[in-house]
């Protein structure tokens, strides 16, 4: 039932590519390895580097520590998880689905960008709303340009969100480990002058 | 192993995340007021450096695009793409904090006139002098060690403007403070020019971590009736450590100002915070959110709040300000007033 929900979604979704050239063009911007990642990851050094006082300094670059972290711990478990468990991508099973990207080889779910970016931006919302509503956004259109172009299924991208939001948040409000980690982490910083 | 293939793919991902963590690196730099990291050395207005951003972004995607054809292939691996934007992002960096040297004019350095027909006092050259014929009082100036003593005109002109005998201590460009050595010039100071001419008020303004020697040596000495403080430590955990720094000197400066002398051993030794609760009313504290030498402790300023002090808090001037044009017109303010 899930999985022809899913299959639905992504055929109804994926209809739509190969359509209309300009439409492809903005998908293959959004859908690529270099720019939404990029984009993400310079929210981090605006993250560093802004803070005007002491306190707002210690806040964002805990909030980058944490976002950090968080993408670093939420890959570990999609690659232990990708070891149990290998869904083919939809484009190997569906001649149906228009491919406007290059064939990836390895499991289609959880997503592993929706992972990266879901964790990174789930951990910035959590220090900043405001750029984390961007972060999310950025996250959000990665997602949906992967389903887009027949690269992944819509519970992919779910599963690798809910994933990489998990981990931000129980690494960001829930681990004592963390919170110690980051406070040696911003002090070590703090004595190199790169906090 | 990082086998970097496309090659080209991997010099043009390189070359966008060097311009666009420059343009980030340089807007946040406005925003936080780091000039340590601002090309050009001193801060750009915000509006330019948001543009600017702004602009580099869009031209850094467009020439992406444009000359990665195979940006949509296969391409580098996820550790390959970490360890370009992390190059990239250093080499920003590197070309930021290299920017702001190169743009920076070296601070007007230690002046000898400063000592002219000056003397010694506790083993530190002193220079008294007075430009009214019938002088209003006597201010003890203890100038901001961590400057150089060029920077110490500005307040030596107000106090003298203000119709008070200026004998001012000058640390010299290679030394500084020494606990608790230190601790005699104030009260030897008075001494020597109250046995002069007797002359009332006695004031003691210092700078920076003089203030705290300042407010340290009043509060053991009957005879200074005010202190005045700009731009002091107060407490051990004020003194910056972190990139708050870049706000006030280019990171080799930083590095050699953390270098130069133990200023948390000082500040523990003079017991700052005791002192300014035994002075209570007899303190006026100035501080400003910006110093990037010393971050405001919220605690300490409150403390002296409680105990009577008056504690003026400004928003945005940087230390250096703080110690020169901005503590002038505060002295004019106090003195005169």
């Amino acid at each position: 039932m899930l999985q022809q929900l899913d299959l639905s979604l992504l055929l109804q979704f994926n209809s739509l590519a190969g359509r209309w050239p300009l439409v492809d063009t903005i998908a293959g911007l959004l859908v690529n390895d270099y720019l939404v990642p990029t984009a993400l990851a310079s929210l981090l050094i605006w993250l560093w580097l802004r803070g005007r006082g002491p306190a707002e300094r210690a806040a964002d670059t805990g909030t980058a520590l944490n976002a950090f972290a968080s993408q670093f711990v939420a890959n570990m478990i999609l690659k232990l998880t990708n070891l149990a468990y290998f869904r083919a991508r939809p484009f190997d099973r569906y001649p149906q689905v228009h491919l406007l990207f290059y064939r990836p080889w390895d499991s289609s779910c959880p997503s592993n960008p929706a992972t990266f970016a879901f964790a990174l931006a789930v951990a910035i919302y959590l220090g900043d709303r405001k750029l984390g509503l961007l972060a999310l956004a950025l996250a959000t259109v990665w997602a949906l340009a992967r389903v887009f172009c027949g690269v992944h299924y819509p519970l992919d991208v779910v599963a690798g969100a809910a994933l990489g939001g998990t981990v931000a948040y129980y690494l960001s409000r829930r681990s004592a480990t963390m919170a110690w980690l980051r406070q040696r982490l911003l002090d070590l910083m703090r004595k190199g002058l790169i906090a | 192993m990082l086998n970097l293939y496309p090659v080209y793919v991997a010099e043009h991902y390189g070359l966008f995340v060097c311009l666009v963590a420059l343009g980030t690196i340089q807007a946040a730099a406005c925003r936080a007021g780091l000039r340590g990291l601002q090309i050009g050395g001193r801060l750009w207005p915000k509006g330019i450096a948001f543009s600017a951003m702004a602009l580099v972004w869009l031209g850094g995607i467009a020439v992406f695009v444009l000359t990665t054809p195979d940006y949509l292939s296969p391409g580098l691996a996820g550790s390959e793409l970490i360890a370009v934007f992390g190059a990239g992002v250093v080499v920003a960096m590197a070309l930021s904090l290299l920017g702001a040297m190169a743009g920076r004019r070296p601070r007007e350095g230690g002046d000898e006139n400063l000592l002219a027909g000056g003397d010694t006092v506790a083993g530190r050259a002193c220079r008294v002098s007075c430009s009214a014929q019938d002088p209003r009082g006597l201010a003890i100036l203890l100038p901001d060690p961590d400057l150089p003593a060029a920077a110490a005109k500005p307040l030596i002109a107000a106090i003298e403007d203000c119709g008070y005998v200026c004998a001012s201590v000058c640390w010299g460009d290679s030394s500084v403070p020494l606990y608790p050595d230190c601790l005699a010039l104030v009260p030897m100071l008075i001494s020597r020019e109250l046995g002069r001419r007797p002359i009332a008020p006695v004031v003691v303004v210092g700078c920076g971590l003089a203030a705290d020697l300042a407010l340290r040596s009043a509060c053991e000495d009957s005879r200074v009736q005010r202190v005045y403080a700009i731009g002091p430590a107060l407490a051990p955990n004020s003194i910056n450590r972190g990139l708050l720094l870049l706000r006030e000197m280019s990171l080799v400066q930083a590095i050699a100002w953390l270098r130069r002398w133990s200023r948390t051993a000082f500040v523990v030794a003079l017991k700052t915070e005791d002192a300014v609760a035994r002075l209570g009313g007899r303190a006026t504290i100035v501080v400003s959110m910006a110093d990037g030498y010393f971050v405001p402790n919220p605690d300490a300023l409150a403390l002296a709040k409680a105990k009577g002090a008056y504690v003026e808090t400004l928003p945005s001037a940087t230390h250096y300000r703080l110690a020169t044009e901005v503590g002038a017109k505060r002295l004019l303010a106090w003195l005169g007033g």
